[in-house]
């Protein structure tokens, strides 16, 4: 896009500069700011790219916002029935409840909406049971059809990927086609600070950049207003704002790395080569090595070894001394020979053990697993300081709830749950042993005594959010702007070729 | 030879080039004067059929051929800003003209061309990236003769030259003409104009306004003439 | 033909002397390998995995051996004390619930190592469970999802996304600089149109890179052994090459007709690089959205529902099932068990197989909605080359959907074998433990020791074998040609207003 000329015209000659510089930039700053509307607004291709953003915004927008009312319509039509049918499973001995279970269903934040993160990599239900601590299942990926390993239409993908793209192509000649068509020595020789007339026309990108995100808003605004109960966040409103924040940073950072590449170019043809280089390796390359190379920082076992593990675990027999022991100390306590004329039910309490051992190998497995993931968090969230993509795409995740670290939180809390249901069916069985060879069963007075599993995430860590996410963005804004600073003192006292 | 006869271009509402009968033998240089917009570019494109014209007759070299493929065959064109290929040097430069048009040269000949106008040795094998305007000149005629140019067409030869340049590429258009070709330059430099053309015309609005025979004229009255013409078209 | 060489030839030698071509290129093949190196990693751990799992499940049934041998020699010795039938192999109920240890791999085409494709989401290796397909449906390796969301850097992703970035930098400058230049016109006055030199210095440099890039891969691939170096090892790369191939000549036909249309380098860049992120990130985009808009997938949530509510269906007629199931098998009718007091590991298998009868339908309603998307996004896949080219390579690599599918569909088949057979070996146990009335596990009874005879999964032939170059790739192309003749037609447009002014 051509770099408008008008701004040129605009400012206080050079003298005004001495005494009053403050009202001599602001002066150049809206002499640029409305020369520089003036300009875009009669360019076509401006029309074009806006109205292309617009239209994928939008589409991006209501999807995602009927994919996420669509999904939590069947979750919560799910847990419904799911509650319902374990209320009403009948009499039945605990032990046989526990194993019948009951599955549960991992709530969206309606942020996820403008940002899935890993949801479609990720399981959506889980099955609560005895003995076993069971993986969420049903990735919707796997209900694909291989088009979501491409480019998935989304609103983070409209605001991370597609606007940066479209602020280098209205903004790379910003500054390079007035070096390009010889109008550099005017431009410096008319006195108006460079600071003020960049500052002016990179604002007037971001402003069409965040014009892309408008149709994000309003899908936000009507699916919070259909969520209800279904939003599983405690502090929505200040992941919201910081959300906004964030990308507006984002996008702000973009709009200084286009003034900086198109002041420091010679050519349009190089400002252009240099921001798309900048936005491939950005958007495409480091995100994507980041994950690679962060194997390496906590390698993840195979499942089948993990599998394997787990299962030579539990295979051991809990150890059968120490239940003689106890089994010798409880009929001693009781004053009884014989383990049927106990008043506490021993399969209970050999449940109990059994549950605690298990949960025990489980915790041995999976706190390492989860563990070395939070790890390879850790060593993604370092690429955030190469690439402003993967800061802010960390952060979004992260306050949409729907990064790796929101899913394992919920993994654990169903699994919290999980043992908080064996130990309530294991006690009560406990309680009662079997009399005259009929083994007991228990009601709906059990089953209720059950809380249902109802979730939401912690709130956030704002200073893990801080360290992790929102300083490298930060720090990513103030290389671009020391670099478009740097650029723009080379466009003033450098070569005019 | 140049033979245009009532050659007429419009571009739109606009008459461009308006009835131009313009002749030019075999070993004669004619210069074409005119202000700027007098339609001198639009003459060269239609002249090395690039543009077609509303009306008149072109034949170049005598060549029953439309002027694109008459052109093809015997012109050669030196534009105002030889572009060469910046990493190829002088003689892959030449080289490779020559082959796009189906003919092999030696590189001892091309060589030899290339001494012939006065090239210096040292730039033959060096990159054209680092060529001078009046070097880039010099290859363009190096063409000519390669392709042993009937007609050869220049668009301000001489802008941007020194005057040392200036009068070494005119000695070159004039050996080239002596050698039989015709030559038609279009140009502001009246001074050389003066000591080349043979003829010269006067383009003003379209029309060739005055011609005169160079030999009976010296700059001064050149000059007194042309800017005469001018104003009578005012 | 001597003037095609030297447009040729020349070019590509001014070209080859551009210090920025050489970094290009030298970047490209660097990320390229790096692409590779990431490819073959995954696919080595792929291999692992399945050594790994053909070594348990051989360690497990010599280790069933070995345990079958000295229990039921003697199977009083203190070491069995605590043996629990349910937790053992040498007990047919244990083996075919718990103990048992089966896998089915996918065998790896040759070149696997080249595109990941869908690999890392539908596993390679699977446990199989004679109970049911579900430890199939919902088979995952253990991943980083963020790796899985954010796609791999494998060799098709530098391909698909990044190579055509760098044949429009290469090819951005043909005709256009000539243009910037005003040397278009003396290169006409050769005889030359601009047609020629549009086509043949733009085919040139794409080949050029093309091959480039297909040699060093294929060097490197062969000499590191991401690829075997054999005769299927070297059809597989011609195979990928192929396909490389097709995609240049697409993206080449993009900057003929990106070059024809402009006037200037800087608006062949700007114009290539738009038509980049339509091709590469928007087109797939809207066909994602597209198919998910036009041919849902009912949510899984349902699918969930509906079997928790066949469980509670088949729990609650399990006699009367049960008894219809001895009906249609008599032989292995108990003598003195009512069909409603047989044991639940005696009827799981018949438990579960009536699970499958009862989500039949919507099994079937899942797999057509799951059909209907898939077929809907192959047609649509027409439309976009990069799709095209995405599905061409993960085929190629035998990493795709498809090839999954039918590999789903050979361990279904192996599942009910495995599960029929031990069904007739638990029913015929039950039938000899009622006679026999053993206290503890013994031959005659549950007590099992065929662990050689329990039928093993064997990929079929067809699954190892490679197609062909995917016939969609041709379509490719239809899209070089449509471009081509987009480039003519601005040329000739370009032509026309000249010679009118």
């Amino acid at each position: 896009m051509q770099a408008n000329s008008n701004a040129i015209t605009s400012a206080a000659s050079p003298h005004a500069l001495d005494g009053v510089g403050r009202g001599v930039w602001r002066h150049a700053f809206l002499g640029a700011w409305l020369a520089d509307w003036r300009e875009r607004r009669r360019d076509w291709r401006v029309a074009l790219v806006l109205a292309l953003g617009l239209a994928l915004a939008a589409s991006a927008a209501l999807l995602a916002a009927l994919d996420l009312e669509r999904a939590r319509s069947a979750r919560g039509a799910a847990a419904s029935a799911e509650s319902a049918r374990w209320i009403g499973q009948g009499s039945k001995n605990p032990h046989s409840a526990a194993h019948y279970g009951v599955y549960a269903f991992k709530p969206l934040s309606t942020l996820a909406a403008l940002d899935p993160g890993v949801e479609h990599y990720v399981g959506t239900s889980i099955w609560l049971e005895a003995h076993k601590q069971n993986d969420m299942v049903y990735r919707p990926a796997a209900d694909g059809a291989g088009a979501d390993r491409q480019f998935r239409l989304s609103p983070a993908l409209v605001l991370q990927v597609l606007a940066p793209a479209a602020m280098i192509f209205l903004g790379f000649g910003m500054f390079a086609a007035e070096r390009e068509r010889g109008m550099l020595p005017a431009l410096r020789l008319n006195g108006a600070p460079l600071g003020a007339i960049a500052a002016a026309r990179g604002a007037v990108l971001l402003c069409l950049a965040l014009a892309m995100s408008l149709p994000a808003v309003v899908a936000i605004a009507l699916v919070k207003w259909h969520a209800g109960d279904a939003e599983p966040l405690h502090d929505a409103g200040s992941r919201t704002l910081l959300f906004a924040a964030g990308y507006l940073v984002y996008l702000a950072t973009w709009a200084a790395l286009v003034t900086a590449a198109s002041a420091f170019a010679s050519t349009m043809r190089s400002a252009l080569a240099m921001l798309v280089t900048a936005w491939t390796l950005s958007n495409l390359v480091v995100p994507r090595a980041a994950v690679e190379l962060a194997q390496a920082a906590a390698p993840l076992p195979s499942t089948h070894a993990f599998r394997q593990a787990i299962d030579d675990e539990l295979g051991m027999p809990d150890d059968p001394a120490e239940a003689e022991r106890h089994k010798r100390q409880l009929l001693q306590q009781y004053g009884v020979d014989k383990v049927e004329d106990l008043p506490v039910n021993w399969s209970g309490i050999t449940q109990l053990r059994s549950e605690a051992h298990g949960n025990a190998v489980f915790d041995r497995h999976y706190g390492p697993l989860f563990a070395a993931m939070a790890a390879q968090d850790r060593a993604i969230a370092v690429a955030g300081w190469l690439s402003p993509a993967v800061a802010i795409g960390g952060l979004s995740s992260r306050l949409a709830a729907s990064d790796n670290a929101s899913h394992v939180e919920f993994v654990q809390a169903a699994e919290q749950h999980r043992r908080l249901m064996q130990e309530l069916l294991n006690s009560d069985l406990a309680r009662h042993p079997d009399r005259d060879g009929v083994k007991y069963e228990a009601g709906e007075v059990l089953w209720r005594s059950i809380p249902p599993f109802r979730f939401t995430y912690a709130p956030t860590d704002w200073g893990q959010l801080f360290t992790r996410w929102l300083l490298p963005l930060l720090a990513g804004l103030g290389v671009a702007l020391a670099l478009a600073l740097a650029s723009l003192r080379r466009l003033r006292s450098g070569s005019v070729k | 030879m140049i033979r245009i006869d009532h050659l007429t271009k419009r571009y739109g509402e606009r008459t461009v080039v308006n009835e131009l009968n313009l002749h030019v033998e075999a070993g004669q240089v004619y210069a074409l004067l005119g202000p700027n917009g007098a339609g001198k570019s639009t003459t060269i494109g239609c002249l090395l059929g690039f543009v077609r014209p509303d009306a008149g007759t072109i034949t170049l070299a005598g060549s029953p051929l439309s002027p694109a493929e008459a052109a093809i065959r015997h012109a050669a064109y030196i534009a105002e800003n030889v572009a060469l290929y910046e990493r190829l040097s002088g003689v892959e430069n030449v080289d490779f003209f020559m082959r796009l048009l189906g003919r092999r040269l030696p590189t001892g000949e091309i060589e030899a061309l290339l001494a012939r106008v006065g090239l210096p040795q040292h730039a033959w094998h060096r990159k054209a990236h680092g060529y001078s305007k009046g070097m880039r000149q010099k290859v363009g005629i190096v063409m000519a003769l390669a392709k042993g140019a009937r007609v050869l067409v220049l668009d301000e030869p001489t802008s941007g030259l020194d005057p040392e340049a200036s009068v070494a590429f005119g000695s070159l258009i004039r050996e080239v003409a002596d050698g039989g070709a015709a030559v038609i330059m279009a140009t502001h430099d009246l001074l050389r104009a003066q000591e080349l053309a043979d003829r010269c015309g006067v383009l003003v609005g379209g029309r060739l306004v005055s011609e005169w025979k160079l030999g009976e004229l010296n700059a001064g009255e050149l000059e007194r003439n042309y800017l005469g013409s001018l104003a009578a078209r005012a | 033909m001597i003037r095609t060489l030297a447009l040729i030839r020349f070019d590509l030698r001014a070209l080859l002397r551009e210090r920025g071509t050489l970094l290009l290129l030298a970047a490209a093949l660097l990320l390229a390998l790096y692409g590779l190196f990431e490819g073959m990693r995954f696919h080595r751990h792929a291999q692992a995995t399945q050594h790994a799992a053909a070594a348990q499940e051989a360690g497990a049934r010599a280790a069933a051996n070995d345990l079958a041998a000295r229990y039921f020699a003697n199977p009083d010795a203190p070491e069995f004390a605590g043996l629990r039938y349910y937790r053992t192999p040498v007990d047919v109920r244990g083996y075919a619930f718990r103990e048992h240890v089966g896998f089915a791999s996918l065998p790896a085409l040759p070149g696997a190592a080249l595109a990941i494709g869908e690999a890392d989401i539908r596993p390679s290796t699977v446990r199989v469970r004679a109970e049911s397909m579900e430890s199939v449906r919902t088979a995952a390796e253990i991943e980083h999802p963020a790796r899985l969301a954010g796609g791999r850097y494998d060799l098709m992703f530098f391909v698909v996304y990044l190579w055509p970035l760098v044949l429009l930098s290469l090819c951005a400058s043909v005709l256009t600089q000539d243009r910037e230049s005003l040397r278009l016109r003396s290169l006409l006055l050769q005889g030359v149109g601009s047609s020629r030199i549009l086509f043949v210095q733009a085919g040139a440099r794409a080949l050029l890179a093309t091959v480039l890039l297909s040699a060093v891969v294929a060097a490197i691939a062969l000499a590191t052994g991401s690829v075997p170096s054999d005769a299927s090892g070297l059809q597989a790369i011609a195979r990928w090459a192929g396909i490389v191939l097709l995609y240049s000549t697409f993206w080449s036909a993009v900057a003929a007709a990106v070059c024809a249309c402009c006037a200037s380098r800087m608006s062949a860049a700007f114009a290539g690089f738009g038509l980049w992120l339509l091709f590469v990130i928007v087109a797939p985009a809207a066909i994602d959205a597209a198919a998910r808009l036009a041919a849902p997938v009912p949510p899984r949530e349902r699918y969930v529902q509906a079997m928790r509510d066949a469980i509670d269906g088949v729990n609650a007629n399990r006699a009367a099932s049960l008894a219809r199931f001895y009906d249609s098998h008599p032989e292995w009718r108990p003598a003195r068990t009512a069909p409603g007091d047989v044991s639940s590991s005696v009827s799981r298998l018949h438990r579960a197989q009536e699970l499958e009868r009862t989500m039949q339908g919507v099994e079937r309603e899942f797999a057509q909605a799951e059909g209907a998307r898939a077929m809907l996004f192959a047609r649509l896949s027409a439309l976009s080359p990069v799709t095209l080219a995405n599905a061409a390579f993960a085929a190629a690599a035998g990493n795709d959907y498809a090839r999954h599918r039918r590999f789903v569909g050979e361990v279904e088949r192996h599942q009910n074998a495995l599960r029929d057979w031990f069904q007739d070996a638990i029913q015929r146990a039950a039938l000899g433990d009622e006679r026999t009335g053993c206290a503890r596990t013994c031959l005659g009874g549950y007590g099992f020791r065929d662990f050689d005879r329990v039928p093993r999964f064997s990929a079929s032939a067809a699954l190892a074998q490679p197609t062909g170059l995917p016939q969609r790739a041709w379509l490719l192309l239809g899209w070089a040609g449509a471009f081509g003749v987009l480039a003519l037609a601005a040329l000739a447009r370009e032509r026309h207003r000249q010679q009118r002014g």
